[in-house]
């Protein structure tokens, strides 16, 4: 049973991949009425969910050994990467529950109203982001992990942007993209620094060589995971991306909002053994799970919408996990995520109902508690300005630097080094006499033009105006020199060097 | 090294040559464009099954040829390859096809010139990898100046192709004087090593210089000038500036070779690392600290830019810079990871560059307040630039993948620090691709004629096809172009560690690629 797993991701894969082909190439699928991508979806996923029970099934049953090696991926050096997968324990039941909701909401995409640019886009995101994160869900080492990780950020971009035509939307997406980003680079520190140390990336042997690092190694990879499971699980400061999946549409938010930041918190699951023996990571894990607790619980409150509400009530359920996680309770944090992405997903499937509900009945008041004090009631509105901070801390200087860079690039080194332009005129006809190649420019082109000065007054005092008494001392005295020069040159190297100087110019 | 009588890396060298002399005779119904696509076509076919003759298992120059030139001064044509160049050629060759398909229609005047010229640069390039002579390698070095600057010259796009074409032209040529300095120096050391007549024992051929031991006093004066030449070719910063003011000026098809053709960091690992080898260990922190604010800085000035063309040309920088950190790093996995994204990057931004060139025929402009919305007209082109994107930023299932993880533990055994600065990188990558992304593809479309663009035509879309097709193989099968590559790395890094060429008394071997931490 152990070889099934490989069909799990690889499925939905392939069906992503025949899906981009029929829209690349022109071929038939593409259309809006077509329902062959909505089949080709909604059977992969299927089948997916089918295999994914079954191997679940089996785990129960004791019918696995626990892992399943495909064979090997990339091989450099003492790297040896191996495309292997589990499949017994929390990553089996886990990819058997994110793929029936993968599944729900393949068929709920074939069933739902999408005008615009046709559901084949969303049909390729939908199967890709199932084959990612079933990737990551079911991988026995870091880099297939890591494979999964990535792959649904570029999925969440698309997903997000699905609708090309909303700005907002794309706006949102790049957020939701470079956030993870950020986290991505955590991750693959981690993985470098694990394999710097140890030569291997599975996961049990991470686990199993524990004790042969030292503290501040287990910390250092310990602290550069964190970064990725904060990251990923929308925890401070990293919890502005959540609230932006409701930009895109349904069940696409479903899916990036209820399932994608459940898989920071199953990283850290499978990193339990680093974080039991990594104090430091394991006490900000815990300070951060709890101020995102806190801060979703909060802005939560303060939400008008549902949908907004609900991506800060999932923020704050998973720093919740995080706090249990930072405490020690790893079995409860293991069912607190399986239960809380079921719970999630089917409210985000719900919304449109909920939605028609609430305009019926008028929408919910705000509690008492945020509005009791209005300096909080503000905080919570603005969502205690996460935006601002993440703002003022990071995007601001990183855009200041570039822009001071990209002056001091156009104005100081290209101008050094000669800018096509340097001869600007209003117009570029003037600037271009024909019969001309450019002009020289730049600290090249003046020491050029320098030298050229030198020689052309020299040419003019000895050969323009005949040979004189001073022009006889003057020769006498660089006969003197050149005899200096012929000597030098008569060294080996240097003769050599003339000669096919020489040689090179004839060419 | 092994020899063989069929000579197939001369006639790779000499088949675009000829196919460029006879343009000049070209007549309807075999017009130059015709001739170039068949020649181009000949020469892909000619290096793939080169690539099949390869023996990947030895890491010793094969195919070699060696014609004598100048017997009196030991110089010669020699061609040979090695596991470091072999995957170069294919690659190349494929770029210039793509380019002469690309540009079917848009070369309106002196098509026999044009085509001539494309088709001599290719001939150099392909000189330039296949060459095992230092003499020869300057020769193709230089003469791919001629078409490089009358392509700009004649035929550029921009306000001030003229002055791109200049700076061109004389970037190139003050690069290769440290060069040449830098191989005639190894030439007489090879005379002063064996004693003999100077003429008569001058050597130039790469398998001779890599055999004689170089004095460490020298090889710390040699490495600078090779690094000096090859940093203002690749571009490193602060050489840089000629790229992106021949990217935005150049016919399209010459931006993308320029971007795509990475024949300056090619030198280093060929040369300035393999005949320096002391020096190239003890420096590499230099290396390193180059590659590392070349990838930064640019970008980081990457972001400001306004231009698709700019930006992709600042991008080239960038990941020129991230491929020295993997030479630095002077372990497998990073020389591994450097050569495979330097194939990869010639692949995806040769490819983004079509892209935009095909925008630019469409639309009039690569910038990026002329464009926006171009997803809902051209959904095809739109997909397109999105997975070679995702190529670049090297996503899962693309050749990109495989390359970016190599070169970060490479970097990361070698030095954490640098680790880190290519991480970054990445990240700094996403931050200035997908802004323009957003620009260029996704809103509302700004203008009418976007409305009206035509999407990708059949041939623009064979042409991206294969490198799209290639971009992915690549990424889920990564091992065929490694086991290429695996034994001339590790050839490559054991010269690095060989003590022979350590010879000045006294100096103790840096370490080579070992953890610090």
């Amino acid at each position: 049973m152990d070889a099934l797993v490989i069909l799990i991701p690889l499925l939905p894969l392939l069906a992503a991949l025949w899906l981009t082909g029929t829209v690349l190439c022109g071929l038939p699928g593409n259309t809006p009425n077509n329902t062959l991508s909505a089949d080709i979806s909604k059977g992969a996923l299927m089948l997916a969910a089918f295999l994914a029970i079954a191997l679940a099934a089996a785990s129960l049953l004791g019918k696995n050994t626990g892992s399943f090696s495909v064979g090997q991926w990339l091989g450099s050096d003492t790297l040896n990467i191996r495309i292997n997968y589990q499949s017994n324990g929390l990553p089996v039941f886990l990819a058997a529950l994110f793929a029936v909701l993968l599944a729900m909401a393949a068929q709920f995409t074939a069933g739902c109203f999408l005008p615009a640019v046709g559901k084949t886009p969303l049909h390729i995101g939908l199967c890709l982001f199932a084959s990612a994160i079933l990737q990551l869900v079911l991988s026995a080492n870091a880099i297939g992990t890591l494979m999964g990780w990535q792959l649904t950020a570029f999925c969440a971009l698309g997903l997000t942007v699905y609708s090309h035509r909303c700005l907002a939307a794309s706006a949102s997406g790049l957020t939701i993209f470079l956030v993870q980003r950020t986290g991505d680079a955590g991750f693959l520190l981690g993985a470098g620094l694990t394999y710097a140390w140890t030569e291997n990336l599975n996961w049990a042997h991470l686990s199993s060589q524990l004790h042969t690092l030292s503290s501040g190694q287990v910390t250092s990879i310990g602290l550069c995971y964190l970064l990725a499971i904060l990251a990923q699980s929308a925890q401070l400061p990293f919890s502005i991306w959540l609230p932006r999946t409701i930009d895109s549409t349904l069940p696409a938010n479903a899916i990036l909002a209820a399932l994608m930041p459940h898989t920071g918190i199953y990283l850290l699951l499978l990193l339990q053994p680093v974080f039991e023996e990594a104090l430091l990571p394991r006490i900000l894990l815990g300070v951060v799970g709890f101020s995102t607790a806190v801060y979703g619980y909060f802005t939560g409150l303060a939400q008008t919408a549902a949908r907004n509400a609900l991506a800060y009530a999932i923020a704050a359920q998973l720093g919740i996990m995080c706090l249990e996680a930072s405490l020690g309770f790893w079995q409860l944090a293991a069912w607190h995520l399986c239960a809380h992405a079921a719970v999630r997903f089917w409210q985000f499937l719900n919304l449109p109902v909920l939605q028609a509900a609430l305009d019926e009945t008028g929408a919910r008041p705000h509690t008492s508690r945020p509005t009791a004090s209005r300096r909080l009631f503000v905080a919570c509105l603005q969502g205690f300005w996460l935006d601002l901070f993440i703002g003022w801390t990071l995007i601001r200087p990183i855009r200041r630097l570039s822009h001071d860079l990209a002056f001091f690039d156009r104005h100081i080194v290209d101008q050094l080094t000669g800018n096509p332009q340097h001869r600007l005129y209003l117009n570029p006809v003037l600037a271009q006499p024909a019969g001309t190649l450019g002009n020289s420019g730049g600290l090249p082109g003046k020491l050029t033009n320098s030298a050229a000065a030198v020689l052309q007054w020299f040419d003019k005092q000895l050969a323009l105006r005949g040979v004189g008494k001073s022009g006889i001392d003057y020769g006498r005295k660089l006969g003197f020199i050149a005899n200096k020069i012929e000597r030098l040159l008569l060294g080996p190297r240097y003769l050599a060097l003339v000669v096919f100087i020489t040689l090179l110019v004839a060419f | 090294m092994t020899a063989i009588n069929f000579p197939p890396l001369s006639l790779l060298v000499l088949l675009p040559l000829v196919a460029a002399l006879l343009t000049a005779f070209s007549r309807p119904p075999l017009p130059a464009k015709m001739l170039a696509l068949a020649a181009t076509a000949l020469e892909l076919l000619l290096s793939i099954w080169v690539l099949f003759r390869f023996d990947p298992g030895n890491s010793r120059f094969q195919l070699v040829e060696h014609y004598p030139w100048m017997p009196d001064l030991q110089i010669g044509f020699m061609f040979g390859l090695d596991g470091i160049a072999v995957l170069f050629v294919p690659v190349a060759a494929l770029l210039v096809l793509m380019t002469v398909l690309a540009g079917w229609h848009s070369v309106q005047t002196r098509p026999k010139l044009y085509y001539g010229l494309l088709l001599m640069l290719e001939s150099m390039a392909m000189g330039v990898y296949l060459t095992l002579d230092t003499i020869n390698f300057l020769l193709f070095w230089e003469l791919t100046l001629p078409p490089l600057f009358l392509l700009t010259g004649l035929w550029g796009i921009g306000a001030w192709h003229r002055g791109a074409a200049m700076k061109l032209g004389l970037t190139l040529l003050a690069a290769a004087i440290p060069l040449l300095f830098a191989f005639v120096m190894l030439a007489a050391n090879h005379a002063d090593q064996n004693g003999g007549d100077l003429t008569a024992t001058l050597a130039f051929t790469l398998p001779a210089l890599m055999e004689t031991p170089v004095p460490y006093s020298l090889q710390t004066q040699v490495f600078p000038l090779l690094l000096l030449g090859f940093a203002v070719t690749a571009p490193l910063v602060p050489f840089h500036t000629w790229l992106s003011s021949a990217t935005m000026e150049a016919p399209i098809a010459v931006a993308t070779l320029l971007l795509g053709l990475k024949l300056s960091v090619f030198g280093i690992l060929r040369y300035a690392m393999q005949l320096t080898p002391a020096a190239a260990v003890e420096y590499s922190w230099v290396l390193g600290i180059l590659g590392g604010i070349t990838l930064i800085y640019a970008s980081l000035v990457a972001m400001q830019q306004t231009s698709l063309r700019r930006m992709l040309a600042y991008a080239g920088t960038g990941h020129t810079g991230l491929a020295i950190i993997g030479i630095s790093a002077l372990n497998v996995q990073g020389l591994q990871g450097a050569i495979l994204l330097l194939l990869n990057f010639t692949v995806s931004a040769s490819c983004l560059m079509l892209i935009t060139g095909f925008i630019h025929a469409r639309l009039g402009s690569s910038e990026a307040v002329h464009l926006g919305g171009l997803a809902g007209a051209m959904p095809r082109l739109t997909g397109f630039f999105l997975l070679f994107t995702a190529v670049g930023l090297g996503m899962p299932g693309t050749s990109g993948f495989p390359a970016e993880l190599l070169l970060i533990f490479g970097a990361m055994i070698a030095h954490p620090s640098l680790a880190i600065t290519a991480v970054a990188g990445l990240v700094f990558t996403a931050a200035y691709t997908l802004p323009m992304l957003r620009r260029v593809f996704w809103g509302p479309a700004r203008h009418p004629a976007i409305t009206r663009a035509q999407d990708l035509k059949p041939r623009e879309l064979a042409v991206l096809a294969l490198p799209a097709v290639l971009a992915l193989w690549l990424g889920f099968f990564p091992g065929t172009t490694l086991n290429l590559t695996k034994n001339a790395a590790e050839a490559w890094l054991n010269r690095l560690t060989t003590p022979a060429f350590f010879s000045a008394p006294g100096h103790t071997r840096p370490a080579v690629g070992q953890a610090k931490l």
